[in-house]
């Protein structure tokens, strides 16, 4: 009786705990509306929300705007790079030729494609990447007119020179003109640690703003004040934190497989040594009686 | 099944019959516990959300967190048969920390942590503290059942294991506890009280329970059933073994008497 009574109560812990556990759940579901993070979990990737920016996203892409300009960041399934880059101008209703530079960036979350655009309504910069089947894209439309964008220099931190050298390129490739600055200044700014920042004044009345980092200079050139290029530049920080989902289900699968061995040789064992036992048993039996 | 054992001792040679009740909950634990492992397994690995930062492995936790638990159950029991048999000097006692040891033992699943580690932490395993208090705990209860084999004397043998089960759970409770006192470790503690400057941990492979759907209700019913079921089911089916065994014993004493 009190082997009944034991394992009727154990079974009846197993269903509150569940039911417990579900509306933890619910209550969990809706505090994720003030998580700081965009997250697609349908797609595996999720974005840094910029601090002052309005999110406008959708369940199926990420919408941040200021008066620097706007992202937007989608995931599509496919293996066509150019189809997703189409798609998501499509979807982010901005209207391109073809773009007037293409190069691959190599960042701290994976290898970039960049295209860089000139449209009526201001420069458009566009990252794609490929992982797993999934093409994941990046558009920022600067308004008024910075444009981001990130040129790969090998030891840019230790000679601040090449960064000046990337604005100039920068400055060609978008304005096709050979421009030399007015005015060129190397600062370095503190935020935590040393970060050197190059600004370059054009007499065109354009500005140049460039910051190294690893192997890359971020550089955004544009029209406005410098306000509003160090606001643009808030794309390379959702362009680098960016994060798309790992594909691990190799090891998933890996570890299910130790589990149930695991589990299998101790259930396996027993009931093969259950088994010589009884053959045991009856044999000692016959012993016994004979 | 302890009174195969009680029966054994007055009449060695004498044929038991199963308990037919205890045969019937005992199947009926085994069904429970093999539909609450489909459910489990279904709700972890189906039912609940992919982790956005870990991908599909996070779903080892369905099965890695809530085994540790059922083997702190287990490895527990053997406590209790312990300090019952010292009391008591029944031999069913030391059959139940016997069981516990070997289920306990096969639910510790240090291999599976091993397997999460090496995408999130890149690399199968470190010199941790939980991972190397871990590995210390399953040699201890290793050492267990290789000393037990090794005592001819079964009163002996009996006793002493009932002492080093007693002292071995020391390791599960520090194994338990290092996460939670320790700020080096790397080791993430996903619930349960943190007893250190939380802000000092230098966890890897975190997440939140509640950054993904489905994960609670997931992890809530898999802690039930491989803490509550698959301990109690396997112990039971282990007793029952130790019971022939003994059986076996006595019959076989019977025949060299003869």
């Amino acid at each position: 009786m009190r082997r009944r009574l034991l394992i009727a109560a154990l079974l009846c812990c197993v269903v509150p705990a569940a039911v417990a556990a579900q509306e933890a759940d619910e209550a969990a579901a809706d505090r994720l509306d003030i998580a700081t993070d965009f997250y697609n979990h349908a797609d595996g990737w999720h974005v840094f929300i910029p601090t002052g920016w309005d999110d406008r996203s959708t369940p199926d892409y990420a919408l941040f705007t200021a008066d620097a300009g706007t992202i937007f960041a989608v995931g599509y399934r496919g293996d066509s790079a150019e189809q997703a880059a189409a798609d998501a101008l499509r979807t982010a209703e901005i209207t391109v030729d073809a773009p007037y530079d293409v190069r691959e960036v190599n960042l701290v979350n994976g290898t970039w494609t960049q295209q860089l655009y000139n449209t009526d309504a201001g420069p458009v910069t566009l990252h794609t990447q490929q992982y797993e089947g999934m093409q994941y894209v990046l558009i920022f439309r600067g308004s008024p007119a910075a444009h981001p964008l990130i040129l790969m220099r090998e030891g840019v931190l230790e000679n601040p020179e090449l960064a000046a050298q990337a604005i100039s390129e920068a400055i060609t490739l978008a304005a096709d003109t050979q421009a030399s600055p007015d005015v060129t200044e190397t600062r370095l700014e503190t935020e935590g640690r040393t970060i050197p920042v190059t600004i370059q004044t054009f007499a065109d009345g354009r500005n140049a703003i460039a910051l190294p980092r690893g192997e890359a200079v971020y550089i955004v050139t544009g029209t406005g004040d410098l306000a509003a290029l160090n606001a643009a530049s808030t794309y390379f920080t959702v362009l680098n934190d960016f994060f798309i989902t790992p594909e691990t289900t190799p090891y998933l699968i890996l570890g299910i497989a130790v589990a149930a061995a695991v589990m299998l040789i101790l259930i396996g064992s027993m009931m093969l040594r259950r088994r010589n036992l009884l053959k045991d048993e009856a044999a000692l039996r016959e012993l016994t009686t004979a | 099944m302890s009174s195969h054992t009680a029966r054994l001792d007055s009449a060695p040679a004498a044929a038991v019959a199963p308990n037919r009740t205890a045969t019937l909950f005992l199947n009926l634990l085994t069904l429970a516990t093999i539909i609450g492992v489909a459910v489990s397994l279904y709700m972890g690995l189906f039912s609940a959300g992919t982790d956005i930062e870990q991908g599909n492995v996070q779903r080892l936790f369905y099965i890695h967190v809530p085994s540790f638990a059922g083997a702190f159950i287990a490895l527990g029991a053997t406590v209790i048969g312990g300090i019952a048999y010292l009391r008591t000097r029944h031999p069913r006692w030391d059959t139940f920390a016997l069981a516990g040891v070997e289920v306990g033992l096969a639910l510790v699943n240090l291999v599976t942590g091993s397997v999460w580690a090496r995408p999130i932490w890149n690399t199968w395993w470190n010199w941790d503290p939980r991972l190397t208090a871990d590995a210390i705990m399953i040699l201890t209860y290793a050492a267990y059942l290789m000393l037990r084999g090794g005592i001819e004397n079964i009163e002996q043998r009996r006793r002493f294991a009932s002492v080093y089960g007693i002292l071995a759970f020391s390791t599960v409770l520090i194994t338990f506890l290092i996460i939670r006192i320790r700020p080096d470790t790397i080791h993430p503690v996903v619930f349960g009280p943190v007893l250190t400057d939380a802000s000092m941990m230098a966890t890897q492979g975190d997440f939140e329970l509640n950054a993904t759907p489905g994960v609670t209700s997931a992890v809530g019913f898999a802690s039930a059933v491989w803490s509550i079921l698959v301990p109690w089911a396997l112990m039971w089916h282990r007793i029952r073994l130790e019971n022939i065994a003994e059986r076996v014993n006595a019959l076989r004493a019977h025949v060299m008497e003869q």
